[in-house]
């Protein structure tokens, strides 16, 4: 791994202030993220995991530019990104692309679905027939063709993921942000979207970041992870090492508090929390 | 049965249906109502173009103040001019005046509302101070200002109504389009470069529309009761051209001979702004989403 | 023992308009035992939940019995039904932000139900609520008590909604994705805290959600609700051990995302829950069935083989060692 990060953060800290309570004195300022680092290599699945609050999100924003640290910064391909105007982006937009978690939010609902796909391909001003590409798209994600002329409301959940998906993929990217990717969708769906999501990344050679609360999901999809608490990340490493042996208190307290089918839950969180 | 055991297993059985699934729209009665009101004024309007009884301006001192019946259904009023041909031609001047006021206060209040929504702070603050400003001055007050300056005309009135309607637009434009701002498809919009104007009219705009459509109805509604207003202090347009408003002023010098002069236009004022409200309140129900197919 | 019948619910259909989205659903919770009912959106699950409590919305009506201490609760007016609810069954909600009221103190609220259902003096409800928040281990109760719903956090306000639930003893509680909003480890939380109260009180708990680990957690028995029809009932290690309908077989499956088959990909069950209405006839499943064929035409009767207690609505159910899909076929 000596090799230059895909995404990096360097010691990134996010502070928001909060609401002021009096005319005196300014609000109080959150620290979202505090002192984070993080690389991402090419080709890998890597996994931002951790409950409400923890800065995950933030920490996935920071990565894509979509929000700008308080100090620290963030990295493309050895490239600096944070702090820099958004006309000298140009190609971070094109190569990160998001899925968010709400499919039904995340699409334009007054634009048909041909002029959603199309929309990344419009904006970043790609040379190439727009209208073929779709439909390209479209077959990728296992959409019918006919289905462009739609509007959102008109499909199911789980068609809605599968149109955010073909969104993402328009503009050729080569990093996937996963925020939540299947955490609004039917238990039987959630299994065809992580599917499709791990065959489209084998196909066009993508590199994955998976922010999710959803232990399992992160476990089934990602290489590496990161576990974040309360703006920090409290360990990072491989999957399955921190699954089966994970070294901090709070990643043992997490992983034990996932019900599984066998019905051990409670016992083992009694044993953990005690 | 075969073809349900075919099917494949995975994506491509997860084609879309047939169509939206959604409950049959029943029709909104208020929005009914209130277009069919907006219609027949509309209507009277077009109208008026190619036919009116007599001709609105023509002064007869033998038929002054008349009762309505006869060949002049609704009367005369004390020139002797024709109340129905006037309340025609009048209908012109309150639809022209909502229209144009509706159209300065959206082309100005729109764009502002965007721009002080997009978070700056030493932008959005004195914009929205601003408009604060514009919103505690009195329309009336504006128009009188205006007259003095450049002559009571129909052009002035309109401009007075429409300044003072800029704020309404420019607060719910900036409300609306916050809460645009937030929403998820804008940030992967964002996430594709997709920024500044071409942001704002192709994500924003399309889905505040529905509350613009509303609020300009409600707007038109108080612009006619506006061009009334004025035309009544003698501040909108000059005579001859009728209006509703002065017809109604100059009705109260012959309230107690002829009680109808007052009513005819009273009423006309009454069903328009009325149908504007209503049909305001029928598209809030029918643009928004929520409220749909209950 | 589940001999003493708690609640039993039978033959119960809700029409929402003129179709039927709960189609004759029969079911028993014995006194004190914990019955999970699992399903996907739209398969009629939360409005079983709002059949029994009484609480359907207008233009959704309900048929069939609904009995709870010997009385029909369908049968009850509007009055009485409010005096049962609270009383003698009560529910939570998913979402605590808007099962309270934000402009109430969270102990009046759990007063108010004290109050309202056992005539409680002003002055006792208060004392009372302060206990059952101490009940639901929320920190520093008596101060607590005085906050109000946004000062708490969402595993809290979630365990206020509970200590109204349990303020009148209830014989059944209904609990529809009680911990879905909620993290991971405050999940793990609040169904220790559910678990431990339900068996003191005695009650008998009815947990609605799509989540089948949740109810592996702190369920004995399981319904599997499809379509508005249950399609499976059991044990719920035996349920989940070896599924006997093909949609439970599916769910477990989705839901385990470490099991796969040759190819490393999850097996998933295809197509997607149909919209309300457009369900097919017969078996309800039939359209995403790998195991469908002519006979399932007609409606599946919930069966158990003999010397099992585990029924499945299903022409064609798994056998126990039998792999899923194996009945089709072969194309």
């Amino acid at each position: 791994m000596t090799s230059t990060p895909l995404l990096e953060a360097v010691d990134v800290v996010r502070e928001y202030r909060a609401p002021r309570r009096s005319l005196r004195t300014p609000g109080q300022p959150i620290r979202a993220l505090d002192g984070v680092s993080v690389q991402v290599h090419e080709g890998e699945a890597f996994g931002i995991v951790g409950e409400s609050g923890s800065g995950k999100s933030t920490l996935s924003r920071i990565l894509m530019a979509l929000d700008q640290p308080t100090s620290g910064t963030a990295f493309y391909n050895g490239q600096r990104i944070s702090g820099v105007p958004e006309r000298r982006l140009g190609f971070l937009r094109r190569d990160v692309q998001m899925v968010l978690q709400d499919p039904m939010s995340s699409l334009n609902p007054r634009m048909r679905v041909a002029d959603i796909i199309a929309e990344p391909m419009r904006a970043l001003r790609l040379p190439g027939d727009h209208r073929a590409r779709v439909a390209e798209l479209m077959h990728s994600v296992g959409l019918p063709e006919e289905a462009v002329t739609r509007y959102p409301h008109q499909f199911s959940g789980g068609q809605r993921q599968r149109i955010a998906i073909a969104r993402a993929l328009a503009a050729g990217p080569k990093v996937i942000v996963g925020d939540e990717p299947v955490s609004a969708l039917d238990v039987s769906v959630r299994a065809q979207i992580l599917n499709l999501l791990t065959d489209l990344a084998e196909q066009f050679k993508l590199t994955l970041i998976l922010v999710s609360h959803d232990l399992s999901v992160v476990r089934y999809l990602c290489d590496r992870i990161a576990v974040m608490n309360q703006g920090r990340i409290v360990e990072t490493g491989d999957t399955e090492s921190i699954y089966s042996d994970p070294q901090h208190p709070y990643t043992q307290r997490l992983l034990s508090a996932v019900p599984t089918l066998s019905g051990d839950l409670l016992d083992r969180f009694n044993r953990s929390s005690t | 049965m075969t073809s349900v055991a075919d099917a494949p297993p995975d994506a491509t059985a997860d084609v879309v249906a047939a169509g939206p699934v959604k409950p049959r729209r029943r029709w909104n009665l208020t929005l009914v109502i209130g277009a069919g009101l907006v219609g027949l004024v509309v209507l009277t309007a077009l109208v008026s173009f190619l036919w009116t009884p007599y001709d609105p301006t023509r002064v007869d001192p033998s038929q002054t103040l008349l009762s309505p019946g006869g060949d002049h259904w609704l009367g005369t009023d004390h020139f002797g001019r024709d109340i129905v041909s006037q309340l025609l031609v009048g209908a012109r001047t309150t639809l022209f005046v909502g229209v144009v006021a509706v159209a300065i206060a959206a082309a100005v209040g729109v764009p502002l509302g965007l721009l002080a929504a997009t978070g700056h702070r030493w932008l959005s603050e004195p914009v929205m101070r601003a408009l604060d400003i514009v919103f505690a001055f009195p329309a009336i007050l504006l128009a009188i200002i205006l007259a003095a300056g450049f002559g009571a005309s129909t052009l002035t009135g309109m401009i007075a109504i429409g300044v003072a309607n800029v704020p309404v637009f420019g607060r719910l434009t900036r409300a609306g389009a916050m809460q645009v701002l937030q929403s998820d498809f804008v940030l992967a919009a964002r996430s594709y470069g997709r920024r500044g104007v071409v942001l704002m009219v192709r994500y924003v705009l399309p889905n505040i529309a529905a509350l613009l459509i509303v609020q300009a109805s409600v707007s038109f509604a108080h612009a006619v009761l506006a061009e009334a207003a004025l035309s009544y202090l003698g501040y909108g347009t000059p005579p001859p051209t009728p209006t509703w408003g002065r017809m109604l002023q100059e009705a109260q010098n012959y309230f107690v001979v002829q009680p109808m002069l007052a009513v005819w236009p009273g009423l006309a004022i009454a069903l328009s702004v009325l149908g504007f409200n209503l049909m305001g309140d029928g598209l809030r129900d029918a643009l928004d989403p929520r409220l749909r197919g209950r | 023992m589940s001999g003493v019948s708690g609640l039993v619910v039978e033959d119960l259909v809700v029409k929402v308009h003129d179709i039927q989205a709960v189609k004759g659903v029969s079911f028993e919770i014995g006194r004190g035992r914990r019955m999970g009912l699992i399903g996907e959106s739209g398969c009629g699950k939360s409005l079983t939940a709002l059949a029994l409590m009484g609480l359907l919305p207008h233009g959704v009506t309900a048929s069939g019995r609904v009995l709870l201490n010997g009385r029909n609760l369908l049968d009850l007016s509007d009055k009485e039904m409010c005096a049962v609810r609270g009383n003698d069954i009560a529910m939570v909600f998913q979402e605590p932000m808007t099962a309270l009221n934000p402009l109430m103190r969270v102990g009046n609220q759990v007063a108010e139900s004290l109050r309202l259902h056992k005539g409680m003096s002003r002055a006792a409800a208060s004392a009372r609520a302060v206990e059952l928040l101490e009940r639901v281990q929320l920190p520093e109760p008596d101060r607590t008590a005085r906050k109000y719903p946004h000062q708490l956090s969402g595993g809290q306000r979630q365990r206020v909604v509970l200590a109204i639930a349990l303020a009148c003893d209830p014989a059944v509680l209904v609990a529809d994705e009680p911990t879905t909003a909620l993290d991971v480890t405050v999940q793990a939380e609040m169904l220790r805290l559910m678990d431990t109260l339900v068996r003191e009180e005695g009650a008998s708990l009815l947990l609605i959600t799509h989540d089948l680990p949740v109810v592996a957690s702190i369920c004995e028995e399981l319904l599997v609700m499809y379509g508005g029809s249950i399609v499976e009932h059991g044990d719920v290690a035996t349920v989940f051990d070896s599924p006997r309908h093909p949609y439970t077989a599916g769910l477990r499956a989705s839901t385990v995302l470490e099991s796969t088959d040759g190819s490393g990909r999850l097996s998933t069950i295809p197509g997607r829950v149909p919209s309300l209405g457009s369900f097919p006839t017969g078996c309800v499943y039939r359209n995403r069935c790998p195991r469908a064929d002519d006979v399932c035409g007609t409606v599946p009767l919930l069966t158990a083989p003999p010397g099992s207690n585990q029924r499945a609505a299903c022409h064609h159910p798994i056998e126990s060692d039998q792999p899923l899909g194996s009945g089709k076929a072969s194309a």
